[in-house]
């Protein structure tokens, strides 16, 4: 294994771990505020580097064929990580599933006098 | 959408409400705490919501209407300025005053100095206590913590209605409540539900 690719490994490591700790305190935080845009992109940029990195170390070889903005793209091992964590975005499909009201309820009135 | 300042005020004018022919009649419900809410119907919130549950529905909400509202409900000849707004601001000219000059200096009180709308305000803004919307799940049967909701009838004097559960949509961004709401409203349920008053109603 050569120092770039420990390199790559360590780092890739780290800031998954990190991004795992900020996911946790997203997912269990109070605060009831959407978390922005923003900072979805740099969390997701910021994870796509990450598993990169991790790649880096794992056995196989992806290779991925196909065109993004109109440009076409051919990318293998750890580019073809990073291209798939940051193009499949999974925080844009969970946003656009908006909470809808539910359905209605029929409910009893009572009289008026009751209160 | 006709803004009130509670379900009193509703009940004692239910009868100038129902000739307005309204097939659906509903309140939504919310408290300043159910963001964003009372973020959305202080802004673009009372104007689409308007709009949206149309000539057959009418929803209650407790909120202080703005100038600008009432304003157009007069020029509109809304269903509002009929019912309650004609009542309350008989001199158009007082509103028209409001309206243009809201933020002129007139007071000056203990060294602070107050606009036209501060000092009118305790008749337009105090409208929106949680008590009113207490009161009003209360009349309907509802728990205490079944808000944001709108409760939809078809008759003040009915023994039911229907409860729509709005929680989900609490902190979601003001964007997406919109779309949310606008979905429900141009969607099938709403619909079912107008029908159903209609039937009712024949």
């Amino acid at each position: 294994m050569t120092a770039k690719t420990i390199a790559s490994f360590v780092t890739g490591v780290v800031f998954l771990a990190l991004l795992l700790g900020v996911g946790c305190f997203m997912a269990f935080r109070t605060d009831a505020r959407p978390v922005p845009d923003q900072a979805m992109f740099i969390f997701r940029a910021i994870l796509a580097l990450a598993a990169a990195g991790f790649a880096t170390v794992l056995l196989g070889f992806l290779e991925i064929n196909g065109s993004v903005l109109g440009w076409q793209l051919r990318a293998a091992g750890s580019l073809a990580v990073f291209l798939l964590v940051y193009l499949i975005n999974p925080p844009v499909l969970i946003k656009n599933q908006i909470p809808v009201p539910k359905k209605a309820r029929k409910i009893r009135i009572p009289p008026v006098n009751s209160n | 959408m006709l803004p009130v300042p509670g379900i009193e005020n509703v009940e004692c004018a239910w009868v100038n409400i129902k000739s307005q022919g309204f097939t659906l009649h509903g309140f939504l419900t919310f408290l300043q705490s159910d963001h964003y809410f009372p973020e959305y119907l202080e802004g673009e919130g009372l104007g689409d919501l308007d709009i949206w549950s149309g000539h057959e529905c009418a929803i209650f909400v407790v909120q202080s209407p703005s100038t600008a509202w009432i304003e157009y409900a007069e020029t509109s000849d809304h269903p509002w300025w009929k019912i309650f707004g004609s009542h309350l601001y008989e001199d158009s000219h007082f509103v028209k005053l409001i309206s243009d000059h809201s933020n002129a200096q007139v007071l000056a009180i203990n060294g602070s100095i107050l606009t036209f709308r501060d000092v009118f305000a305790p008749r337009l803004n105090q409208f929106q206590h949680n008590d009113e919307i207490a009161k009003i799940l209360r009349r309907f049967g509802l728990k205490p913590t079944d808000h944001p909701s709108l409760i939809l009838f078809k008759d003040f004097n009915d023994r039911s209605g229907w409860y729509i559960d709005l929680k989900d949509l609490v902190a979601i961004r003001e964007q997406d409540l919109r779309a949310s709401l606008q979905k429900w409203f141009s969607g099938p349920e709403f619909e079912r539900l107008l029908k159903e008053a209609s039937r009712a109603s024949s």
